[in-house]
């Protein structure tokens, strides 16, 4: 059982009910406890209210897309952020890294670099 | 032609969550999915297309994330249609597209129940 002080506070950004589901069920393999958001307002409103350990940031999200969504963050903060695409405009891995993002990884994601990297960002 | 399911795909996620999970998680798809279908229409596409192609998308990502390669690809055919003819006149590429969606449905579904690593 995850006390108070165990889990990893992890922001998804992702519009899919299903991405997220999964994302929840695998992080729980590294004791995250998710907070969802479905678009780019809702990923800034939540950063801004409360702290995280790490944003796993969906680019292709409805209102405000993760780029803008990490740049807004990155004026704030160092927070680790983990970019995962489907890749729907076709933009070159540098746009990603350019906004802030830490890393990227492309849809289907490799789940167990996944972890890893969720370890190493938040150890 | 991409294969329609993509076991090394589920077995990664088997790693991390149980058969019976991994199960719920398609039967979550086929809702969303469905529920999505209905927006992915010439009137839908003739009012708004920016929102047909991102539920084409969504479809194309979940499918692919979950192991289904060809309907991830029919998706990927149909968004980059759209992209490349805002003007989208005819509703047959929805018809084909709907028409796709389900066979892979129905494939999926019957792949689950009678494989025996995913048969509960």
């Amino acid at each position: 059982m995850m006390t108070d002080l165990d889990y990893k506070k992890v922001l998804v950004a992702e519009d899919s009910s299903v991405i997220q589901n999964l994302l929840k069920k695998i992080l729980l393999f590294e004791n995250c406890k998710i907070t969802s958001a479905k678009d780019g307002q809702s990923v800034i409103n939540h950063f801004d209210k409360e702290e995280y350990d790490l944003v796993i940031m969906d680019i292709n999200l409805p209102k405000i897309d993760g780029l803008k969504a990490t740049e807004h963050i990155r004026r704030k903060s160092n927070i680790p952020i983990i970019g995962i695409s489907g890749n729907a405009k076709n933009l070159p891995e540098e746009d990603f890294f350019a906004a802030g993002m830490n890393e990227y990884m492309q849809k289907p994601l490799d789940y167990d670099k996944l972890i890893e990297l969720v370890k190493k960002y938040t150890a | 032609m991409f294969q329609e399911v993509n076991q090394k795909t589920i077995d990664g996620l088997l790693k991390y969550m149980s058969k019976a999970d991994y199960v719920a998680l398609f039967k979550d798809f086929e809702i969303e999915t469905t529920q999505q279908l209905n927006q992915i229409n010439i009137e839908a596409a003739l009012e708004d297309i920016e929102k047909v192609i991102r539920a084409v998308h969504s479809i194309r990502g979940n499918a692919i994330s979950l192991g289904f390669d060809r309907l991830s690809e029919e998706s990927a055919t149909l968004e980059a249609l759209l992209k490349a003819d805002k003007n989208i006149k005819k509703s047959t590429i929805f018809d084909t597209y709907k028409s796709q969606v389900k066979d892979q449905l129905n494939y999926i579904t019957n792949y689950l129940m009678n494989d025996d690593r995913l048969r509960l």
